[in-house]
């Protein structure tokens, strides 16, 4: 994957456009199930990534890959995530009346991001974990970032967000399965 | 439903479709941020331009065959004894007074390979067929090109006249240039070097220049006792996109196979077969038939 990314952004780097379209579908969907678990809402959600990916075309031709591409554009929509949730005043764990919002967003006209039955059930579910949890677990789970990166951007150990991972599985778990027997 | 066991997966395996016209839409948006974008300040980048280039591509195969004939004196010094160095070649190459190449190029590993054939000969004189087009040119200018299946004259296709014109450049793009800037500018009078691992057979010289800025290369195999370069290759790992060129060497053909008017008549021929166009009046050294039309002299 290293070198495939290195590639990909050598190629931009020399104006080569048709990288961004192989960087775009390759990090397209899990961009966006990453930044609707965050956000639990779809429009929000499409902002988010669309900007990210939008802004990192217009700095291709001078980016550097230091790490993972994938990582990096995960780390960005994660801070973008959460500029709109500080932005929004909801940056909270969703109750239960409230949780029902991303299947409701994602089935209108002109949706970019169509949900399957079980990612908004997913989705739903991780809107009631507490928000660190959250963090850790979307981008861990579709930001392919390793604990150790994670831990670092939400500034504690790599054994916190561990916990903070394991945790929020369980409680994943829990609530997922409550619905199957409820 | 049944309880969920491993959570990770089922997250994992939870997915979302997009929709095809947003998604035009948002890669309209970021093409868009690319294009206006400015490209970062760079020496110019020939070797870059080779493998993104489509037209550059192809003339920079030929040119690298041309320029072999130009640096001769500037490319280190002459090895002695029973080794064959580059500036050898390239010496050997320039006293060449007609020469054929075949050049097939594709864009990526699995791609048919488009052919070009180039005959150059005395005075900056050249003929090429590519597709069903023969094209003529002098002194880096294509002066006719004829379309068989058309029986008309046309537009030279494009990489066609590319090549035509960088051959009466070699000061633009010459192998010095293309080596100059393999080495990003640190090595200005560096030589392709033997790669002895690359050929079995003694009688073959294998010569290699790697991009220092690029992952692609370029080979050029020469035979170590005559010191012609008969093959070139360039290859990129990354999509597979390759050149690949061989080249002949013989006496010069008549005067007639550069002559675009005579060949200009022989077109307006109706009983003329394709064949005999695409190679008309080319003759074989060795005496090989090469069209139907000469099939038919040998048997009169």
């Amino acid at each position: 994957m290293q070198v495939e990314e290195k590639l990909l952004v050598w190629r931009l780097n020399r104006g080569d456009a048709s990288a961004l379209s192989e960087i775009y579908e390759k990090y397209r969907d899990d961009l966006l199930r990453l930044a609707a678990s965050m956000l639990n809402d779809g429009a929000s959600a499409e902002d988010v990534v669309q900007d990210v990916f939008v802004k990192f075309a217009g700095s291709a031709r001078t980016f550097r890959l230091t790490g993972s591409l994938k990582g990096f554009l995960a780390t960005c929509v994660a801070n973008g995530a959460r500029n709109k949730l500080k932005a929004a005043g909801r940056r909270k764990t969703t109750g239960l009346d409230e949780a029902m919002g991303l299947a409701a967003q994602t089935k209108g006209p002109e949706r970019w991001m169509i949900c399957s039955d079980e990612f908004e059930r997913v989705s739903d579910a991780m809107a009631r974990l507490p928000f660190e949890q959250r963090e850790v677990v979307t981008m861990h789970l579709y930001g392919e970032m390793p604990f150790k990166d994670v831990a670092h951007w939400q500034k504690t150990s790599i054994k916190t967000a561990q916990s903070r991972y394991r945790y929020g599985l369980e409680k994943l778990r829990s609530l997922l399965n409550c619905e199957v027997t409820a | 439903m049944k309880p969920i066991d491993d959570i990770e997966q089922f997250a994992r395996e939870a997915s979302i479709e997009t929709d095809a016209a947003q998604n035009e839409q948002v890669l309209g948006r970021m093409q868009e941020a690319y294009a206006r974008s400015k490209p970062a300040r760079r020496r110019p980048d020939y070797w870059g331009l080779i493998f993104e280039s489509r037209v550059a591509r192809l003339a920079a195969a030929a040119v690298i065959l041309l320029a072999l004939g130009t640096l001769v004196g500037q490319l280190g010094g002459m090895l002695t004894g029973g080794s064959v160095a580059w500036a050898d070649v390239t010496q050997r190459f320039q006293s060449v007074p007609f020469f054929y190449t075949s050049i097939y190029m594709k864009d990526y590993a699995l791609a048919q390979p488009r052919q070009f054939e180039l005959w150059m000969g005395a005075g900056g004189q050249v003929r090429m067929r590519v597709g069903s087009q023969v094209i003529f040119g002098q002194d880096g200018r294509v002066t006719h090109a004829f379309d068989i299946w058309r029986r008309d004259e046309v537009e030279a296709d494009e990489t066609a006249a590319e090549i035509v014109r960088l051959l009466a450049t070699p000061d633009e793009f010459s192998l010095d240039t293309v080596i100059r800037s393999i080495s990003a500018g640190k090595l200005t009078d560096v030589t392709p070097t033997a790669n002895t691992q690359a050929a079995i057979g003694e009688d073959l010289m294998v010569f290699d220049a790697q991009s220092v800025i690029s992952p692609g290369w370029v080979r050029i195999y020469a035979l170590r006792e005559s010191r012609l370069p008969v093959s070139l290759r360039i290859w990129n790992p990354e999509q597979g996109f390759s050149i690949d060129a061989l080249i002949t060497y013989a006496k010069e053909q008549p005067e007639v196979f550069f002559n675009a008017d005579a060949f200009a008549e022989k077109l307006a021929e109706k009983d003329q077969k394709d064949i005999n166009l695409a190679y008309m009046f080319l003759k074989d050294p060795g005496g090989q038939s090469i069209t139907p039309t000469d099939l038919w002299s040998q048997d009169q």
